[in-house]
């Protein structure tokens, strides 16, 4: 391990290099070029990963595969000591991996998609900032580099979602997932804030070694720690109740929504529950909220998606929907299971993303389903690359989809507890196959239907680039993790993670008792996949009429306005927030100015006072003063020398 | 002989009245005249102390006293002068010689 | 002398002193009583010197050293009390003059001369001149009136007790007149030759710098008047 010491900062410095080459040069110099530094940056990373992959799991010596590779010494104070380190283990190497591919394939996109934009280099330059601050953020050894590069993140995820400021929407968009961040960051900073006070170190390996004893002592403690930890979680990977963020998101360019609300940023949030496994399972409480909420976020999305006509709020929805599965996963204790989950969904929500960028970029950018349809002749290339796409997506059998959530529900569907939440989950998988196909029923089949400023219909061949190799790769990493089952951790991938400290702490929980087996389950879910495509299929293969006439009850409307959740928000939260702004104004302004007033007054008054004694303007007054004085002085003089 | 003490005692009282003087009348010449009179108990003082001290080693009398009283009236003779020629640029303005109405830097 | 450290008397005297300056300050219709207090005030004079000098040997030098002071402390008292304008500037004269002769008595007598030239012949002359051209062709309010004497007379009144007793207790007794070195002729004592000796030995600088002052002072009262019209 000790040859990765000097390389392994370049993999998140390469994008950064790339980002400060553009913000120097690409204003002036680089413009329609500045597309080249990062996609070299980002490549480059993504080669160094796949070396840094392959060294992990060729590197059979230990047990655990971890090292710590230390780099800056930042912060030691007392017991505050923060490195700037790199933890390398299969859990890292495996994100590493799969962010900078996914992030190569982006930007080679971003070079067809964004060509024209007067913001072009700004845009490569954000990107490059984001990709090398998640890539620290993976690479990070303890809790407060974790945060800094959360933060980082998040700010890149602002710049870039608001990336076409002048749009009002968008910049309020930009505003409200930085604000509802910052709500799951405070979580998260106070959960840090309690380790430190508890543990006395901020470092992963230290804490985790201490948390059994601590668990003992107090589990209460880390019931409360998990739970802080997982309210950053839910406000970065969009659970609820703070998920509102992540469908504004969409007014980002596409580039944009694959990338970083698809497959990178908000992965994060799993990550570090993940990597934080050892105070989650120390807490069974905490595990059980993580599952429920994951389960109940899935399910809610997914009916929202139901009645959306945007499709990338629709995939938006569905994203969220994902991201609760992936929860869901780790918290009934198969943390494979939900990294897995995570790797395939990376890939191919990657895809339909790009796909549905291909669509805007072609029909002048508009993307609602009200206005176009039936383009399957028009964008042959982004058509099989969505169908590949919704068809991972919907789980149907044999596909990555189809295995990574398989293996959630089974490791579900046999919790001795929370096997509701399974059941609940199957559901989800139904109405998830249903929505994903009437969106791709909506937008490739069916009358043709374009907008009327959608002249000169055409895909750009860096696009397709990028399609025809996601879908490529979205197909590879459903091998990855096939192969004999055992429990649900079979396959190489399985393996592999399963060499990881973070991860065993959450194989350690899984008892193999097989209420369902491993067959049953894959049976229900794929006939269940099957099922509701061909029903989505048959719903719309002749055009929206025949749906149409199930859009005119009240249930209906409520989806379509994702059940008055921000309104609801706007109610309870933000109004009284203003409302209190303006109390704190108004008596800012009149109490504690008047207040003030009167101590203005008092010297105000003694002036006046004092001017009308002694300052007349007459000379001899002035005289007569300084004739008492002398006389003063005198009779001193005076009394001194008695 | 007399001591030195009552012409001080002398000068000591001219002062005085040319204070009480300058803080009382309101007509501006006649502030400025009791200012000299303040110079004359001056005068008195200086040139007592110079007659009763002032005794050098090589057998002269010093006088430093009665140099300083040459300078004083120099001094007082330049005064005297501008004073006059100021108030008369008053009186141009205001046409009178009340040191009232001059009260332009009240407060 | 007898012992002076009996001040109480003085105190009695400055306070009828003062009564009667206050009553001779202009204004405010105190016509007959101006009258009385310039009597209290002479007869407190008189008694003043007399007091001083009651019972001396030596007779000459106190002499003229009481006529003199009394002239000069009259004079001052009628300068600051008198209405017409002009009155001050005369008693004023007649101050100088006095206070000159007491000079003389000191044997300085080349000042003496030469503050009756400069002061009586040069200075009041151009306060006269003042005087003259301010042209006030009846009593204005603002010569007949005095401002605020009490509190004046009060506080000048204090001074002047204080510097009193300051005077007569501490410096009473101690200072013996010098004697007159050997050989010294003190006719020469004053006289300008001397003086001159003086001023242009150890003062130079002085001197020039005073030259300057006057020429500035010259100088500086053209370019003041410069832009005025005189209407005469």
């Amino acid at each position: 391990m000790d040859s990765l010491s000097s390389w392994i900062w370049l993999i998140p410095a390469l994008p950064f290099l790339a980002a400060i080459i553009i913000g120097i040069f690409g204003a002036k110099t680089l413009k329609e070029n500045s597309h080249i530094p990062v996609i070299a940056g980002v490549a480059g990373s993504a080669i160094l990963s796949l070396i840094v992959l392959f060294k992990v799991n060729g590197d059979n010596s230990s047990d655990t595969l971890t090292a710590t590779i230390p780099g800056y010494d930042w912060i030691t104070v007392g017991n505050l000591q923060s490195l700037i380190s790199a933890a390398i283990d299969p859990l890292s190497a495996i994100m590493l991996a799969m962010v900078s591919v996914v992030a190569t394939f982006v930007v080679i996109y971003s070079k067809g998609y964004m060509s024209g934009d007067p913001g072009f280099f700004r845009f490569f330059a954000y990107l490059g900032m984001f990709v090398a601050s998640m890539l620290m953020l993976i690479l990070s050894d303890n809790f407060l580099m974790l945060y800094v590069f959360w933060e980082a993140v998040g700010l890149c995820s602002y710049l870039l979602i608001g990336f076409y400021y002048n749009k009002p929407s968008a910049a309020a968009a930009a505003k409200k997932a930085f604000v509802v961040n910052r709500v799951g960051d405070f979580g998260f900073a106070i959960g840090i804030l309690l380790i430190f006070l508890n543990f006395e170190s901020i470092n992963f390996q230290e804490v985790f070694a201490m948390v059994p004893k601590m668990a003992a002592d107090d589990p209460g403690l880390m019931t409360t720690i998990a739970l802080c930890l997982f309210l950053g979680a839910a406000g970065k990977s969009a659970q609820l109740p703070l998920y509102v963020w992540l469908p504004d998101a969409m007014e980002g360019p596409s580039p944009v929504s694959a990338l970083i609300h698809a497959a990178t940023m908000v992965t994060a949030g799993v990550y570090m529950t993940v990597r934080c496994g050892a105070i989650f399972t120390a807490s069974p409480t905490a595990m059980a909220v993580v599952a429920v909420v994951g389960g109940l976020t899935a399910f809610f999305a997914a009916t929202i998606a139901f009645a959306q006509t945007d499709i990338k709020r629709i995939l938006a929805y569905s994203t969220v929907s994902q991201l609760g599965y992936m929860f869901l996963a780790v918290g009934v204790g198969s943390a494979t299971a939900g990294m897995y989950h995570l790797y395939t969904h990376a890939f191919f929500k990657a895809l339909l993303f790009l796909s549905a960028g291909s669509v805007m970029h072609a029909m002048h950018h508009h993307i609602d389903l009200k206005v176009l349809g039936g383009l399957r002749k028009d964008i042959p290339v982004t058509h099989i690359a969505f169908l590949i796409g919704s068809i991972a997506l919907a789980g149907l059998p044999y596909t990555a989809g189809f295995f990574s959530k398989d293996a959630i529900l089974l490791a579900a569907l046999n919790h001795h507890s929370l096997s509701w939440v399974g059941w609940l989950a199957v559901i989800t998988a139904a109405m998830t196959a249903f929505y994903t196909f009437r969106c791709y029923m909506m937008t490739f089949w069916g009358p043709r239907m374009v907008p009327s400023d959608a002249h000169d219909i055409h895909e750009s061949k860096w696009m397709n680039f990028s399609l025809i190799f996601l879908a490529i790769g979205v197909f590879t990493v459903a091998y990855a993790g096939a192969g004999k089952y055992e429990g649900a951790y079979g396959g190489w991938f399985g393996h592999f993670l399963g060499q990881s400290a973070s991860v065993q702490q959450y194989t350690a929980l899984v008892h193999d008792d097989h209420a369902y087996s491993h067959g049953q389950v894959a049976l229900i879910s794929g006939v269940i996949a099957v099922l509701f495509v061909l029903f989505a299929v048959i719903m719309y293969a002749k055009g929206r009429g025949f749906a149409e006439k199930f859009t005119n009850n009240p249930l209906h409307t409520a989806l379509l306005n994702k059940w008055y959740v921000d309104e609801l928000y706007d109610f309870i939260i933000v109004r009284p927030l203003r409302w209190s702004g303006k109390f704190f104004v108004g008596s800012d302004n009149n109490i504690i100015n008047g207040v003030i007033g009167i101590v203005k007054i008092t010297p105000n008054a003694f002036g006046v006072a004092f001017q009308m004694f002694f300052q007349r303007g007459i000379v001899s007054s002035y005289a007569l003063s300084m004739l008492l004085g002398l006389a003063i002085m005198v009779y001193y003089a005076m009394k001194s020398m008695q | 002989m007399i001591d030195v003490t009552y012409y001080l005692l002398v000068g000591a009282i001219l002062v005085v009245l040319g204070l009480i003087g300058f803080v009382t009348r309101r007509n501006l010449i006649l502030m400025f005249l009791c200012t000299e009179l303040i110079f004359q108990g001056v005068i008195l003082t200086l040139v007592g102390f110079n007659r009763y001290w002032l005794i050098e080693t090589d057998g002269r009398h010093g006088l430093e006293g009665q140099a300083f009283t040459v300078f004083l009236l120099v001094v007082a003779a330049a005064e005297a002068a501008l004073a006059m020629a100021l108030v008369m640029i008053l009186q141009r303005q205001k046409h009178t010689l009340d040191s009232l109405a001059y009260a332009e830097m009240k407060g | 002398m007898e012992s002076l450290s009996n001040y109480n008397v003085y105190f009695y005297f400055m306070i009828a002193a003062a009564i009667g300056l206050f009553l001779m300050m202009p204004g405010r219709g105190k016509g007959k009583l101006g009258k009385i207090g310039a009597l209290v005030s002479g007869i407190v004079l008189v008694a003043f010197i007399t007091k001083i000098f009651k019972g001396d040997q030596d007779g000459n030098t106190e002499f003229f050293f009481s006529l003199f002071s009394g002239i000069a402390l009259f004079s001052a008292v009628m300068m600051i009390t008198q209405k017409k304008t002009i009155y001050c500037a005369l008693f004023f004269v007649l101050t100088i003059i006095a206070v000159a002769l007491l000079l003389m008595l000191q044997s300085a007598e080349f000042l003496c001369v030469a503050l009756i030239m400069i002061y009586g012949g040069a200075i009041l002359v151009t306060y006269i001149f003042a005087l003259t051209l301010s042209k006030q062709e009846k009593l204005e309010d603002y010569d007949t009136k005095a401002r605020s004497p009490f509190l004046a007379i009060f506080v000048g009144g204090t001074l002047m007790m204080g510097m009193i007793h300051l005077l007569l207790t501490v410096g009473a007794g101690t200072n013996e007149i010098q004697a007159i070195p050997e050989g010294m002729d003190l006719a020469l004592f004053g006289s300008a030759k001397e003086l001159g000796r003086e001023l242009f030995t150890k003062h130079m600088l002085a001197i020039q710098l005073s030259g300057v002052l006057l020429l500035v002072a010259a100088v500086g009262g053209i370019a003041i008047v410069k832009h005025m019209k005189i209407k005469l």
